[in-house]
């Protein structure tokens, strides 16, 4: 058994590690403490009367796994399937229980070693994000990746909510 | 006649003797009897005429009694017991006459007689007997003389009746003794015919008899032609092989046996004297022959010496031929195969293509890989990361591991290029195999051409050697044949000598016009072989005709 | 260390529950003249007596120092020299207490903390009275008669007659110098009597070392003409002793006491028989067999506790302690294979081959096979959860001065491990609950014409594929109107509408309801009966209330028998596979042939009404639909419905996937499975699917009258 993920705060003066993806022409970035591995699109078995950004659940492995699309929990469009398409599959604690998702990208980068001064905090406006999502803005060269908060982005509490709100 | 053979001669004769036996037997038979019913019918007659006499005896003695109990009556008479008496018996008496001159008048009948003679006597008769009784009737049984007075009335009465029947009772014994000589010089007549006929027959046969016995033996003798004893004599000596016998042959125009036998041995003579000719020109021809077949035999050998160089020249022709046929087939497969190669040259470019099409989709495979490759390589580094610092190893060995797919990737894609540029140039070489094509078919069928006249000449030049090849066999066939004709020829020879000892066993009278010997000459066999004509050999001295022929025929020449 | 720590704790916590289980019988009330209370009595002072050696064992010297006490106190219990009170057993119930305490802190950290020894020391102090005045620790020793090593120690006391009978004991003692060495020989001349001194008469006794590797038998075949008369006592030397506790500790095939010394060579056939005499000997009332053994000097007390400790072994070794997570992964492993051997079936499906098919049929049974005893090795019987509440009534209703007595039934029913661990909690809320306010007081309960003493029944049975726990209380019942005024405080209810009881009484499990006055330590913070509530439902069970003012209370929880491997009936609607829980499928129909009623969507099934709801419609599924649509019965409590489908693929069972706490709310589907070819299909919660059914047809139509006739049997949803 793995030990337990453990979250991670970004600005502690030290380096971290970061899964990067992409959705549409976006960056993104989670810590890798949450991730635990990325697949390949594929075996999604949609479940009744669900919201939009649960797009269903697969079978890893014996495990049920739902699958949230990332780009309807983040309010952009949903992602369309393709080739490179993938499902990062993350690991979190809630209330002390563990419990698994699948989240839709459209393609997978690299794992990042992200220097806490290299992160910028999240702009007031601007992202099209909700502020509560965004852990950080760090920035590589030329390009930005939005460090994304797990626990925000994928509450529990939320998505259960969500999922609820359909039954009403 | 001639036809039938002495067999059935004999059996006719047998047959004619025992007919005319039968015949005679028969006949004399036949006549007895005949004798015998004549001489029954007279004596027939006889009886008759005896049983008429007798009859008319009985009549007539009847009649004397009659009248003797008439005159018992008359003197009697006076009794009446004896009146009645005597009365009754001449009444008896009378009639028993009259029966029996009805008797004689019915066997009279029966036998044809004359008749007019007994009916008057039995007219007169009872004439008699009724003027006998009317007389009577004046009878006075008292009366003494009434005897006398009736005998006076009926005086003279009687002599009618009586001399009637005296006179047909001696004519009766009269006729009677006319018929028995009468008879009797009939049937002397009968038995004198009888027997002139019966023995005249008896001749008659006789001389048919004999004359048939002469006749056949005339025959067989004349069939013989001489005494069979003779006849055996002669055979005798023509089977012992003495034919100079003399026949002596009883002139006859007829073919008798002798005549036959010495035809045969004349025959005979004239055979033997020709099968020792021809024996003697057998065992000539045979030696001929022989040298003949030696000569051929030789003839042959040497010819199939040289079909033998003719065949072995053949051979060679027929080798060098075959080599060409050969060459010209290797340059024909190679051409083929060119030909082949190029439209394979042309499918492997096909091939090429396919394959560089199939390697591009195992390119997107390995690209696929890759890819996951990649992606596990992010998952390993994302273990590794939250591993923390154990994970470091790990995470350098899983970015390893991220460029090896990567590169796997950029080497896919080269690989890529690299196919699609082979597919380019194997399209051209393709076109050019293509180009290439027609020329090689050319060249193949003109290569095919060459090796089909090749292949014509050598099935000519094989007919050649098949040819020479018969040659040569029946040139061996003549070979043997000679050989065999050879050893035929010696078995010839020397069956002619035997036959000719076996003909020696004859001898044979001197010869008249008859052809001369045929005798033949032994050849020595190593003389040259060549067919000699017959003038060469030697001629040989001629055989006198008649003369005693000698077992040393060598010396005698052949003729045709 | 782990292991025999592991066995050590397990162990003496066991013996501690004995202890208590004891103790509380004791409290019950025995009469201290019946075999029973013996038995009991003995029960605790072995437990105290076995913590205590096995503590030692381990180096846990407050545990032993502690414990001692206890054994000394209990053994004086034993012997009767003590009596039992309530207060003693007040007390030793205590004490147990402490003992688990020790214990859990020697395994947290390793030694005693300060605070605890002290407490321990106060609790021994109050003990005191009881303990008897002798400093020395009341357990019988024998007298241990410590050979000198080598050698047997065999002392002879022949009897009177021995000469009588002929009997030359210098011959014996030849003997048994035959047999080997003879290292001493001394003669016991304490019995010559002074006066009435009879020459034939044998007044002398012997004590001989013989050392030589002797069998115990051996030795007493020696005596075997004078034993009967005799008192002989034959000690094994130490290595021997060593050599036979050796022996009995690895005793095989014995479970006897006697049996097991006999067999060591610890004692003889002779001895024993002699022991089991003296048993059934009413004077000695049925000293457990070692005792009397030791006390006949045929052995040592260390080999008998040896021999005992191997029986208990034994014993426990019919019974096997498995780490749970262990468990756990197996019964996963068992689940994985149960759907690998369905894929099998499917994969292997298409063949003729009889063989195979025959093999594959044969590992179908076996894999259910194992799939049930992995499950039954799941399976825990209830009664050790309940026997934890005769602790906590106890104390609770002494707390509050009131005297309730804790039935219980059906402690054999068994249900999955996992729950009883997740049900101790809201059971215990529940019976504190039932204690606190449901059971009234002494003189409430008086005035009511109720016995003095309440009431609380816990009672569990199978019921259709559930395990139903009740609790039933035959105390003052639920104040309707109370809560109602309470609800309509807090906004729950409305005022002026007609509620039914029931629905009232739902209104408890509401979080933050309590109409307590003042919250006790134990209830009325209003956090307890909705998270009963959701604890149950977290086990995909359902928690009832039924309540009669002035009678009593039945609260009624039932669970589903098994989570981890259902037998459910596999069908499709539009595309997605869905499981119907085998319990609940009463039948399948052609929807086509069954009638159905119109203007209305039931169905007419053996001249019972049946509603029936598309399964598609309702789950708002899109995807292939079936012309010819089959119709699935459930059946669940009383009530009966009808789901319309598309397919209907047949019985299968299959691993129960909880699905993520994202999906917490999903109504109509109880967990998920994977089918034989990887794909999901989703596990119906009947009631659930009901209730949405119900609650979309309540959309659907406003009629109120429809909606009062719905709510009626939806009562028994909730």
């Amino acid at each position: 058994m793995k030990t337990p993920a453990q979250t991670v705060e970004v600005n502690s003066a030290s380096k971290q590690q970061f899964l990067t993806f992409c959705i549409g022409s976006e960056k993104f970035g989670m810590a890798l403490a949450q991730t635990r591995e990325v697949i390949e699109y594929g075996g999604i078995t949609q479940v009744p009367l669900m919201p939009a950004f649960l797009t269903g659940v697969i079978n890893l492995r014996g495990e049920v796994v739902p699958v949230i699309d990332l780009a309807v929990r983040l309010g952009r469009p949903p992602i369309e399937i393709r080739r490179r398409t993938c499902i990062i599959i993350v690991e979190m604690q809630h209330e002390g229980q563990q419990f698994t998702l699948g989240l839709l990208a459209d393609s997978v980068y690299e794992v990042l070693e992200i220097d806490a001064d290299a992160v910028d905090p999240a702009p007031a406006f601007g992202a099209n994000l909700r502020a509560d999502f965004i852990l950080g803005i760090a920035r590589q060269g030329e390009e930005f990746i939005v460090l994304l908060d797990a626990d925000r982005t994928l509450s529990l509490r939320e998505l259960a909510k969500l999922v609820e709100a359909e039954f009403d | 006649m001639r036809k039938l053979s002495l067999k059935a001669k004999i059996a006719i004769l047998a047959l004619l003797i025992g007919g005319a036996m039968i015949f005679l037997g028969s006949f004399g038979f036949q006549q007895l009897g005949a004798m015998d019913r004549y001489v029954a019918q007279r004596l027939g007659d006889v009886e008759n005429n005896v049983d008429v006499l007798m009859e008319m005896e009985s009549a007539h003695l009847k009649f004397k009694v009659q009248v003797q109990e008439w005159k018992n009556i008359l003197l009697r008479g006076n009794d009446p017991e004896q009146f009645l008496r005597y009365v009754n018996n001449f009444t008896q008496v009378e009639r028993e006459v009259a029966q029996d001159l009805n008797d004689v008048l019915t066997k009279l009948t029966a036998i044809g007689g004359n008749t007019a003679a007994v009916m008057a006597l039995q007219v007169n008769m009872q004439k008699l007997g009724a003027d006998y009784r009317k007389a009577l009737e004046s009878f006075e049984p008292g009366d003494p003389m009434a005897g006398s007075k009736v005998d006076q009335l009926v005086q003279g009465m009687d002599r009618d009746a009586s001399e009637g029947m005296t006179t047909l009772a001696e004519q009766t014994e009269h006729a009677f003794a006319e018929l028995i000589a009468d008879v009797k010089t009939r049937i002397n007549e009968h038995a004198a015919s009888a027997s002139r006929t019966y023995v005249m027959t008896v001749v008659i046969f006789i001389a048919l008899v004999l004359g048939a016995v002469g006749f056949v033996f005339f025959d067989l003798y004349a069939l013989l032609g001489g005494e069979p004893a003779y006849a055996v004599s002669i055979v005798r000596q023509v089977a012992e092989g003495r034919l100079d016998t003399e026949i002596e042959l009883k002139g006859k125009s007829r073919q008798s046996l002798l005549q036959d036998i010495a035809a045969m041995k004349d025959r005979l003579t004239q055979i033997i004297g020709d099968v020792r000719n021809s024996a003697d020109a057998l065992a000539s021809a045979s030696e001929e022959v022989n040298t003949t077949a030696q000569s051929l035999a030789r003839g042959a050998s040497t010819q199939a010496a040289s079909v033998e160089e003719t065949s072995a020249v053949m051979e060679q022709a027929a080798a060098s031929i075959a080599r060409n046929n050969e060459n010209a087939a290797v340059t024909d497969r190679m051409a083929q195969q060119a030909f082949q190669d190029a439209s394979r040259g042309g499918d492997a470019v096909a091939e090429t293509v396919t394959a560089m099409q199939k390697i591009a989709e195992r390119i997107s495979v390995i690209d696929d890989i890759a890819y996951q490759t990649n992606l596990l390589a992010l998952n390993a580094a994302i273990e590794a990361g939250r591993a923390g610092e154990h994970g470091r190893g790990f995470a350098v060995v899983a970015s390893e591991v991220r460029k090896l797919a990567e590169r796997s990737q950029v080497a896919a894609r080269d690989i890529g290029e690299l196919a699609t540029t082979t597919v380019k140039r194997a399209e051209l070489a393709g076109s050019m195999l293509q180009q290439m094509l027609p020329s090689i078919q050319k060249t193949a069928d003109l290569v095919q051409e060459i090796a089909a006249a090749s292949a014509e000449q050598s099935t000519g030049v094989q007919q050649i050697n098949s040819a020479i090849a018969q040659v040569s066999t029946t040139m061996q066939q003549n070979a043997a044949a000679s050989e065999e004709l050879s050893a035929t020829s010696e078995e010839m020879s020397t069956q002619a000598i035997s036959l000719k000892e076996n003909i020696d066993f004859f001898t044979l009278p001197v010869m008249r016009d008859r052809k001369a010997p045929l005798k033949f000459v032994a050849k020595n066999p190593s003389k040259p072989s060549a067919p000699r004509p017959v003038a060469e050999r030697k001629p040989a001295e001629k055989r006198l005709p008649g003369a005693l022929e000698d077992d040393d025929d060598q010396h005698f020449v052949k003729y045709d | 260390m782990d292991i025999p720590i592991e066995t050590f704790v397990t162990e003496s916590r066991e013996l501690l529950a004995l202890m208590e289980a004891g103790l509380l019988k004791l409290e019950a009330g025995l009469d201290s003249a019946s075999s029973e209370y013996q038995e009991v009595v003995n029960e605790i002072f072995r437990a105290a007596h076995t913590i205590k050696g096995s503590a030692g064992l381990f180096g846990l010297d407050a545990v032993v120092a502690f414990t001692h006490t206890v054994e000394n106190l209990m053994d004086c219990v034993r012997e009767g020299s003590v009596g039992i009170s309530a207060e003693l057993i007040g007390l030793l119930l205590q004490c147990s207490d402490h003992m688990a305490a020790l214990v859990d802190a020697y395994i947290q950290t390793g030694s005693a903390p300060e605070t605890l020894v002290k407490n321990g020391e106060q609790l021994l102090m109050s003990l005191t009275p009881w303990l008897p005045r002798a400093a020395e620790a009341a357990s019988p020793q024998a007298v241990e008669e410590v050979s000198e090593s080598g050698c047997w120690h065999i002392s002879l006391r022949l009897g009177r007659d021995t000469l009588r009978n002929g009997m030359d004991p210098l011959a014996i003692l030849r003997y048994l110098a035959g047999l080997g060495e003879l290292r001493y020989c001394e003669v016991i001349d304490d019995d010559l009597p002074l006066e009435d001194f009879d020459p034939e008469n044998f007044y002398l006794g012997f004590v001989v070392g013989l050392a030589g590797p002797l069998k115990k038998s051996d030795i007493e075949d020696a005596f075997v003409f004078v034993r009967d008369e005799a008192e002989i006592s034959i000690v094994p030397p130490q290595e021997t002793r060593e050599q036979l506790l050796r022996l009995i500790q690895s005793q095989q095939g014995k479970s006897r006491l006697g049996e097991m010394l006999v067999c060591s060579g610890a004692i003889t056939q002779r001895e024993l028989e002699a022991a089991l005499h003296q048993q059934k000997d009413p004077e000695t009332l049925k000293k457990p067999l070692g005792e009397i053994l030791v006390a006949n000097k045929s052995t040592s007390e260390q080999l008998v506790d040896a021999a005992l400790a191997r029986q208990r072994q034994k014993n426990s070794a019919r019974m096997i302690r498995v780490d749970a997570e262990r468990l756990d992964s197996l019964i996963n492993l068992i689940g994985e294979l149960v759907i690998n051997r369905q894929r099998v079936d499917l994969l292997t499906s298409g063949y003729v081959d009889q063989d195979l098919q025959e093999a594959v049929a044969s590992l179908a049974g076996l894999t259910e096979q194992v799939r049930d005893a992995a499950l039954n090795l799941r399976m825990v019987a209830i009664g050790e959860t309940f026997h934890r509440f005769k602790r906590i009534v106890r104390d609770t209703a002494q707390e509050l001065g009131k005297d309730i007595e804790l039935v219980l039934q059906g402690e054999d029913t068994e249900l999955d491990r996992s729950m009883v661990e997740k049900l101790t909690d809201p059971l215990t809320h529940i019976v504190r609950n039932a204690i606190d306010h449901g059971i009234e007081s002494r003189e409430r309960r008086a005035e009511s014409g109720k016995p003095l003493r309440g009431t609380i029944k816990l009672s569990a049975y199978h019921d259709a594929g559930n395990v139903v726990i009740e609790i039933q209380d035959d105390g003052g019942g639920i104040n309707t109107e109370r809560v109602r005024e309470r609800a309509i405080e807090k906004g729950l209810l409305e005022a002026g509408v007609e509620y039914s009881e029931h629905q009232i009484h739902q209104l408890i499990f509401h979080p933050g309801f309590s109409t307590a006055e003042k919250i006790t330590n134990m209830s009325g913070r209003g956090v307890g009966m909705d998270v009963v509530k959701r604890n149950v439902e977290d086990l995909q069970g359902v928690v009832d209330i039924k309540s009669h003012r002035g009678q009593g209370t039945l609260i009624t929880v039932r669970l589903p028998l098994t989570l981890a491997i259902i037998d459910g009936f596999h069908v499709n609607s539009a595309g997605t596979h869905f499981i119907v829980p085998q319990a609940t499928v009463v039948e399948c129909l052609d929807f086509n042939s069954v009638r159905r009623l119109e203007g209305g969507s039931s169905i007419q099934l053996r001249g019972e009404l049946v509603p029936y709801v598309h399964l598609q419609e309702l789950l708002e599924l899109s995807g292939q639909v079936n012309q010819q649509k089959k119709l699935v019965v459930v059946q669940f409590g009383d009530e009966r419905a009808a789901v319309v489908v598309d397919e209907l693929y047949g019985e299968l069972q299959t691993v129960v996937k909880p699905l993520s706490p994202v999906f917490g709310t999903l109504k109509g589907i109880g967990g998920c499975s994977l089918l034989g070819n990887g794909e999901i299909a989703f596990i119906l919660d009947v009631p659930q699917l009901i209730a949405l059914a119900t609650a979309d047809e309540v959309h659907r139509t406003a009629n109120s009258a429809l909606m009062a006739r719905r709510h009626a049997p939806s009562d028994h949803l909730h």
